[in-house]
Order: structure tokens, then sequence, then C-alpha cells
């Protein structure tokens, strides 16, 4: 049971790690948002989807050990990548609730972060 | 910071080496992605391997009494292959008195001899893979090549490439058809370009004694025979055979056992199980048995791993593991053979090779069109370069329909001729794939069309006929947990819905896309990606 | 690079491909022949030449193909090959 779990976890960080890189990318947040891509909404973008995407390796290699790790991290990554690329080509709006989850985090930590 | 010259050579020879190596590339990846599921191909196509798995067998009660009456000299070797988790019958091989080989199957269940359908199934695309199906060893040297090849290409092509970083997520479906084309290039190279590059790496590094026997040969005098036991503990003989014959050995289960029970406790896996039982001297007073793991079911990096037991004191007295260079190297190879379990990872292999297929096949359709539009062709060479493309890419996909329906309609025992079954499904193989050139030479561009409506009806076909002819269509099989054929099924059905959708897509830009005029500003962004 | 003539190019391809090939085999038999002097297993040395030696043999092929000067690092390349190709099988001789 807990493989599975560990598995679906290692697929999820991987894919919200990719989408979150490609929405870092002017042209792709305006596809998905419909407004331009602002330095802060990008910064946090993109350090997000790098946590994520290496994130991602922990339960690949707490579930299998590093020797499959290696190899099943990239091939996730590369399998993620295709299904982000090929959302924003086809579905673009599928990826809104990540970029409505990273505006609403630019918009608290504006309002923490003191003048 | 890369030089535009250097930016230029790149594209020279990514250009070059793509057309020469593309046809031959495909095709290997085209086997080597089939190859990933090949035990479960042999399932779909050698009925009689349908069987449920069996748990906790004993090769005691099942195969020992059946070993003793094996014809055997008295320096023989059997070798017995117990139900693993892609293969759930019994394996047993060994040569008679007489030196000739025979292999048996053995059912899990009640011990009972098995005669499949003589079909070389998967292990026709596994030996493909590396040797093409080419006489004398050929096959070796092209897909060697082909392989220093792939590898060149991910080099130059990570070269030429400046935007790196945005082409992971663009794909562009709606843009021109060469645009798009180069997009779909661009993003199924980018996205496991690791995958691309370790796969013909570790092809090479499998095949290292064939390509630089000399140079390998070096530190053992030119002894690679040394050099491979050294390697891979192999068939060393630890006791000779003392020319006194002795009892039928009577227990092997203990053994596997220990060996299994030793693994686990130095792994810490839950499961450990052994892949092959080999009984030296059979019938001798000094008969002994070797345990072995050469592909072991929890670990990527292959064996092997042996442990040798004497049967009169059944004490350990031999035992084999891989020192840490040739750890390394049996991880990168073992990378490469994918016989662990693990099917998470075992399908997203199988979508790697298909993100290689469609790499190699959009490079060249990319490369042909992007000729055409600069009018750089005579319409001969056009129709010839078209029709290599068209049967090399579709071709081969056409063929391995045929292949699967052939072995359907073919009874099992044929009678009006003396060619062994299996090959006569290869004849029709090497046929069909033959006429695809001819069709694509005949069709020019309306081939690309035809074609992808040969896949999906080939298909669709090969379900329906192993439906007929073994009674298990895709939702029998889903019900009796009978995995690969379901997947199997799965598979084909899915292939023969994207087919149908490509025919749809390449009937719709027939008309004319490629004969617009490139527009100049995309033209500097595609010279990066051919540069001639 | 660009303005080159077919022959040219073919003649870096040769060289790429054979003279490459030759300095891999001249490096691979080095290491294997080579480290076991060092107290390296000669089963360990001939596997660590064939895991270096590819990459290698991939850095030739690049360089005689971007080289500036392709008949300089032709013979560059032909000239380490062919010591490596002869100092090989004295070195595995000593051991």
């Amino acid at each position: 049971m807990s493989e599975w779990l560990l598995l679906v976890a290692a697929a999820f960080l991987a894919f919200l790690g990719c989408a979150s890189l490609a929405l870092s990318l002017p042209r792709n947040w305006l596809a998905v948002v419909g407004e331009p891509l602002g330095a802060t909404d990008m910064a946090i973008t993109r350090r997000a989807g790098w946590l994520a995407l290496f994130a991602a390796l922990l339960p690949c290699a707490i579930r299998d050990g590093p020797g499959f790790a290696a190899l099943a991290w990239p091939l996730l990554f590369a399998l993620s990548a295709f299904l982000v690329a090929m959302s924003l080509s086809y579905r673009a709006v599928l990826l809104r609730p990540i970029t409505g989850f990273y505006r609403r985090l630019a918009r608290f930590l504006r309002a923490c972060s003191p003048r | 910071m890369i030089s535009e010259r250097f930016r230029q050579s790149m594209g020279w020879l990514h250009t070059w080496l793509g057309i020469a190596l593309s046809a031959v590339l495909f095709a290997v990846f085209w086997t080597g992605t089939l190859t990933v599921f090949d035990k479960e191909i042999d399932q779909w196509m050698k009925p009689e391997l349908r069987i449920a798995s069996a748990d906790n067998v004993s090769l005691d009660s099942l195969v020992l009494q059946r070993v003793a009456t094996f014809d055997t000299g008295p320096d023989s070797v059997i070798w017995i292959g117990p139900p693993r988790d892609r293969q759930s019958v019994i394996r047993l091989f060994y040569d008679d008195a007489a030196g000739e080989s025979h292999e048996e199957l053995i059912d899990p269940h009640n011990g009972k001899l098995i005669k499949p359908t003589d079909s070389d199934a998967g292990e026709f695309f596994f030996r493909f893979h590396f040797m093409l199906h080419l006489p004398d060893g050929i096959g070796y040297y092209v897909v060697g090549l082909a392989a220093l090849g792939m590898m060149i290409l991910i080099i130059s092509g990570i070269f030429i490439h400046r935007k790196i970083f945005q082409e992971f997520f663009t794909f562009r479906p709606k843009k021109r058809a060469r645009r798009a084309v180069l997009d779909f290039h661009n993003l199924t190279g980018v996205i496991a370009l690791p995958f691309h590059f370790l796969i013909p790496f570790s092809g090479l590094l499998i095949l290292a004694t064939t390509y630089l026997p000399w140079s390998m040969g070096v530190p053992y005098q030119g002894d690679l025979k040394q050099l491979r036991t050294d390697q891979l503990g192999y068939e060393e003989r630890k006791i000779e055979p003392a020319g006194v014959p002795g009892g039928a050995i009577a227990a092997i289960d203990r053994y596997r056992d220990r060996a299994e029970a030793i693994w686990r406790s130095e792994e810490g896996r839950a499961s450990s199980s052994a892949e092959w039982i080999a009984i030296f001297n059979p019938k001798d007073a000094n008969a002994y048995v070797m345990i072995e793991r050469y592909f072991p079911d929890r670990r990527v990096a292959i064996g092997p791993d042996q442990l040798t037991f004497d049967l009169r004191s059944g004490d350990i007295i031999g035992r084999f593991a891989p020192q840490p260079v040739n750890y390394v190297n049996n991880w990168i190879e073992g990378l490469h053979w994918i016989q662990f379990d693990h099917w998470p990872l075992r399908w997203l292999y199988f979508l790697a090779g298909l993100s290689g297929c469609a790499m190699i096949g959009s490079g060249l359709l990319f490369w042909i069109e992007a000729r055409l539009s600069k009018g750089r062709m005579d319409p001969a060479s056009v129709r010839v370069v078209r029709a290599i493309s068209i049967g090399s890419i579709t071709g081969i996909i056409v063929a391995t329909c045929a292949f699967l329906i052939a072995n359907r309609l073919l009874p099992k025992v044929i009678g009006f001729t003396d060619v062994p079954r299996h090959e006569i499904e290869i004849g029709i193989f090497f046929g069909t794939w033959f006429m695809t050139f001819a069709h694509a030479a005949l069709r020019r561009k309306k081939a690309w069309r035809d074609q992808s409506i040969f896949i999906a009806v080939g298909a669709g076909a090969a379900v329906l006929l192993n439906w007929l002819t073994t009674g298990m269509h895709p939702v029998a099989a889903i019900d009796g947990a009978i995995w690969p054929v379901a997947a199997m099924d799965a598979l084909l059905l899915g292939g023969a819905a994207f087919a149908v959708l490509a025919a749809r897509r390449l009937g719709r830009s027939g008309q004319g896309a490629v004969t617009d005029p490139a527009r100049p500003r995309e033209e500097s962004d595609i010279a990066a990606g051919q540069a001639v | 690079m660009s303005g080159e003539t077919t022959l040219a190019r073919s003649g870096r391809l040769a060289v790429a491909l054979i003279g490459g090939y030759a300095f891999t085999a001249g490096l691979v038999a080095m290491i294997g022949a080579g480290l076991p002097h060092w107290g390296m297993e000669r089963v360990e040395a001939a596997t660590l030449g064939a895991i270096l030696g590819l990459p290698a043999y991939l850095v030739i092929i690049i360089w005689v193909a971007s080289s500036v000067r392709p008949l300089r690092t032709a013979l560059v390349i032909v000239v380490a090959a062919l010591t490596m190709i002869l100092l090989a099988p004295m070195l595995a001789g000593g051991a």
C-alpha cells in the first residue's frame, strides 16, 4: 500500500515541478492566467518548481532505493514534462489551479512582508 | 560561450547523421520498445503460456523426477528456471549425452509438460533489436554504429538548440505542420534526454567485448573467455565429475531456499527469488548445485550472484559476486536489460521508448519537409527518400501488426510445408515490411495516411483474432487476471485509436500545408535545426 | 565548416569514426593493461576501460567534426592512437 502512496507522491511532485517550471515562462503563464507574469509570481513559481521537482526524488528513493530512483525520477520527469506540454497546447485551463495557488501565495507573502 | 561556428558544425553533424541513421535507429528503437514487454508478447503469441502464477512451487516434487530421466552425460549441466514474476512456467535446459540442446517448459501447478505454439514471439523483437536479423553478425556492427550515432545526435542536438529550457514545454500543434513537427521533435527529444543517451551507451557497453575485442583482450593476452569468466563467474566448474555414478538428486528446494534467505538478509528485501538452479555433473558421485540470479528481481544491477553448494556436505563451496567497477558496469547494463520487477518503471520505459520513436520519426519527417519546401530535391529523389522514410516509420509498425495477425491465423501445426512455423511468421513480417516500401513509392505522400489506416485495421484485427482463436477477449483477460494479454490488447486498441487520429490529421494536412512558403521569422528558428 | 567541400567533410567523418575508433581501442587497452600495475584487478581494469572508452570516442568525434584545424587534429589523434596501441601490450606483458 505504502508503495503506491510513494509512487503517487513522486508522480504528483514531478508533475507539479514541471508544471511550475513551465508556468514560470511568461508565454505559458499568459496562456493559462490571461494576465502577464509579474516578477514576484515568476520568482515564486520557478523556485517552487525546482523544489517540487527535486523533492520528487525523495519518495522515489524511499520506495526502491537509489539504484531504482536514478531511473524512475528522470522518467517520471519526462512523462510529466510531456503531459504539461500537452495540456499547455490543448487545455491550458487545466493548469489554472496551480497558478491560482501561486498567486494566492504571492499575495500572502506580500501581506506578511513588512514594508 | 559556444561559438556560432561550433554550433554550425554541430548542425551539420546532426543533420547528416540523422539522415544516415534514422531508418536503422527507428527500427532498433521500435523493436527495443516492444522488447520491454517481450514476455507479455510471448504469452499473447503462445496461448499455452497463459497460466496463472503459482506460489511456493516445490521443484523437488514437480521436476526432479523428470530431470532424473534426462539422457545426460557425466559432465552435463541441467538448468532449472523456477517461476518468476513475469513468467509463470518452469523452464528446463540441458545438453544430452550426444551434446544436443533441449528445452522444456513445465506447468507449475501440475508438473505437466507444456508444448507451446512454435513462434519466436518476443524473442524475435529482442534479437532484431541488436542483430537486425542479418547474417554473420553484421547486425551487431550496424546497430553499434547506430548507437554511437545516436549519442552524437543527442550531444549535437543539445548544442544546436539555444533555448532548451523553453523547449521542455513547447508544442504548438496549431501552427504550420513543419513547425509543429519540429516542436514535437525537440519536445520528445529533450524530455527523456538522459534516457535517450543512456540506452545506446548501455547497449554498447553490453556488447563491449564484441566492439572492442582486441582492447578488452589486452590485459588477458587475448583470452576473452577468461575475461568473461572473471566478469560473470560463468560456468566455471567447481568440482570435476568423479567418473563414478551417483544416485538421483533428491532435493534442490532447500538450497534454493538457503540462497534466497542469504540474499534477503544481506539486502534487506522482502523478496529475492532465484533465477536458475544449475545441477552440475548430474548422475555422477560428484554432483553439485549452483543457485544463480543473473537478473535479480529487486535490483537494477544485473549479477550474476551465484552460490554453489556441495551436495554431499551441504556446504557453500563457491560464491560469486561482481566487484565494484563491475557492479557499476552491471548497473548500467541492467538499466538496459530491464529484467527487474518494477511495473511502474517498466511502463515508463515503454513510454520513453515510444518518445524515442517519435523523436526519430519526427526528426526525419522534418528534414524531408524542410528540404521539399526549399525545392532543393528533384521529384525522383523525393520519391525515394519519402518511400524509405514511410517504410521505415509506419512500415515497420504495419509489419508488426502483420506478424501478430499471422501468428493467430496460422494453424498450430502446419501440414503443407516443411518450413518451421516460426520462420513463416518472420517471413510474413519481412514480406509485409518490404511491401510497405513499395506501397510508399507508389502512393507517395498519401502513403502516410494509408499506412496509418493499415495500422489501425491491423491492430484491431489482431485483438479480434486473439479473441476468436483463444476465446480470450480483453474483458475476459481482465476478469481472469491474465494481465499480459489484457495489457497487450489494450495497447493494440490504443494504438489503433491513435492511428485513426493520425490518419485523420494526415488526411487534412495532405491538402497543402507542406507547400506553403516558409515565413521568414520562423525560418531563422528552424535554421538552427538544419544548418546544412 | 559550412563552406567545406564534400570531400573534406567525408574526410572529417572518416577520421572521426576510424581514427576515433583507433584512439578508443588504444585507450581501453591502456586502461586495462595499465591500472593492474597500481593494484587494480585486471577484470576491473578491463571493464573500467570499456566504461571510459565510449565517452572518449564521443569527445573525439565532436572534436574532429568541429575542429578549426582538422589536419592537425587528425594528426594528434592518429599519433596518440598508435602510441597507445603499441604501448598497451607491452604494459600487459610486464604485469
